[in-house]
């Protein structure tokens, strides 16, 4: 692994915000990379810095310190904007548009005429379950199918870097479990191809869909957000509800469990 | 809703507008009252078919100048809150300015208009518009600033520049806060309109009413109230229906979370 070429790569940035009278350290010496057709999540309780850390990588600023290296070529943020596909945890689809318009905005942006940018979309309706759904509004859609709307607009935009920030989270169990099995399967797909390929970086709260869904799982612990374990998973074939019980799956689950709150006893 | 249940809705409100036209008859009726004091509600309804004439005359030009006025304030006050919201420079230099404009009484610029522009239906339009502008702009720029700031992130991660998030974002985020402002707008442009014809004109509703009441003729007075009563009530009605029409979604959403 290590001989290969990274396809984002982080060196040691630092990061701090300022506040009224101090300044508040959120990221402290992260180092990070992710290979071509990769999927690494990012692990750690609520408010580590998981998020500015993705806010980063998708150029909307820069870190104080270290740099952001994609293809092995420093970026500055500009570089990185429109570049790196980024879904968040609130759909933020636009009430005023329809679905089919929702996922074309992306395209719309880049300047792809609306015609062209529309029967992209129209092409994987299918694909993402939202065939017959096109011209409705975003309310009257169901949570999984608003997130699915959220994942095709990003995957339209074909970045070969794509970052969920905690994409199921506002889903139910059943939701998120039958969305994680779709996503893997999705991006199967695209891996045959070696131009199509996505290395996603995931970012979560949640072992069991870090384990689920990743080559390669980052901790990060809170205040200010480090990487304090790097592990690789490979449970081979990937059926959640089969994962579950696999004895491996279940250990290290645990494992990473309670390393995590006793990273969190640590710090209260 | 079926149409039962839209008529049964307004029931209580008719009921109480009868109610008192009813006393207000009888009050008139049982004390004898000259009729240039207080007019019977049904002395009013006859001024009003007997002189529909003059009334309607006078009631288009009062329009035109409502209609106008109105436009003018929407077109401007769009164009302004966009040139706030867009420059910070601007913003700086004019919002105190705007501000400001709000505390200085209208009915005092009113005689000046006169002064300055004639005596036509320029000055009357012109404080149509003032009193209507002020509403229209801010409401309009509170909107356009109320976009979600990770909503605009994304964009921005999708490599959109300034002028592609207030097309795509800020503008149709903006127009329920527009709404707002122009169901206010639209009201006070009536009285905007006869203010500016009070203090001085030769038509409209406010120059029947100025030149009605020496004549003793109160019940003409009166009718023009009720015209000008009806005009604000239908316009209202009609920037609800524009809303509706224009931006659905916005219905749709409040109801859907609502439900949720």
């Amino acid at each position: 692994m290590t001989g290969t070429t990274k396809k984002i790569r982080v060196e040691s940035i630092c990061h701090s915000v300022d506040q009224k009278d101090s300044s508040l350290e959120v990221l402290q010496n992260v180092d990070f990379f992710a290979e071509k057709g990769e999927i690494v999540s990012i692990l750690g309780p609520s408010g580590c810095g998981k998020s500015t850390f993705l806010n980063m990588l998708s150029g909307l600023y820069d870190p104080n310190e270290g740099t952001i290296l994609v293809d092995e070529a420093v970026t500055d943020a500009k570089d990185r904007i429109g570049r790196i596909g980024y879904m968040q945890q609130k759909d933020m689809l636009l009430p005023w548009r329809t679905v089919l318009d929702n996922v074309v905005i992306g395209l719309e942006i880049k300047g792809v005429s609306r015609n062209s940018a529309k029967s992209m979309a129209i092409s994987r309706l299918d694909e993402f379950g939202l065939a017959g759904f096109e011209n409705q509004y975003p309310y009257a859609l169901s949570g999984g199918m608003r997130q699915r709307a959220a994942f095709l607009r990003t995957m339209l935009m074909d970045t070969p870097i794509v970052l969920l920030d905690e994409p199921f989270s506002s889903l139910d169990s059943i939701n998120r479990m039958h969305l994680q099995s779709w996503l893997l399967e999705l991006l199967e797909r695209y891996s045959f191809s070696a131009r199509d390929s996505k290395t996603v970086i995931l970012v979560t709260h949640d072992v069991e869909e870090a384990l689920f869904l990743s080559d390669r799982i980052y901790v990060m612990s809170s205040r200010p957000g480090k990487i304090t374990l790097v592990e690789s998973i490979d449970f081979g074939r990937k059926i959640i509800t089969e994962m579950v019980n696999d004895p491996s799956f279940v250990q290290m689950k645990s494992r990473l469990t309670s390393y995590l709150i006793s990273e969190q006893v640590g710090k209260l | 809703m079926n149409i039962l249940d839209r008529i049964l809705k307004w029931i209580p409100a008719v009921a109480i507008i009868v109610l008192i036209l009813c006393t207000w008859e009888l009050i008139v009726r049982v004390r004898d009252i000259a009729s240039w004091l207080l007019p019977a509600p049904t002395a009013i309804a006859y001024a009003l078919y007997e002189s529909r004439g003059i009334l309607a005359s006078h009631t288009l030009v009062t329009l035109e100048e409502v209609l106008i006025g109105f436009a003018i304030a929407l077109l401007a006050g769009v164009v302004l809150a966009s040139g706030l919201v867009l420059s910070k420079t601007l913003e700086k230099t004019l919002y105190p300015f705007l501000i400001a404009s709000q505390t200085v009484p209208i009915i005092v610029i009113a005689p000046m208009l006169l002064v300055w522009v004639g005596y036509g239906l320029t000055p009357k339009i012109i404080v149509v518009a003032l009193i209507s502008f002020f509403p229209i702009v801010v409401n309009t720029i509170d909107g356009m600033k109320s976009v979600d700031r990770d909503v605009e992130n994304l964009l921005r991660t999708m490599g959109a520049n300034r002028w592609q998030i207030f097309t795509k974002v800020q503008i149709p985020v903006s127009l329920p806060y527009l709404f707002s402002g122009l169901r206010v707008a639209v009201a006070a442009s009536v009285i905007g309109a006869v203010i500016g014809e009070w203090v001085g004109s030769s038509e409209g509703l406010g120059y029947l009413m100025i030149r009605s009441k020496p004549q003793f003729q109160t019940e003409l007075v009166f009718a023009a109230i009720v015209i000008l009563s009806v005009m604000g009530i239908l316009l209202f009605s009609l920037i609800g229906f524009l809303e509706k029409l224009i931006i659905p979604w916005w219905h749709k959403e409040r109801e859907n979370s609502l439900v949720i």
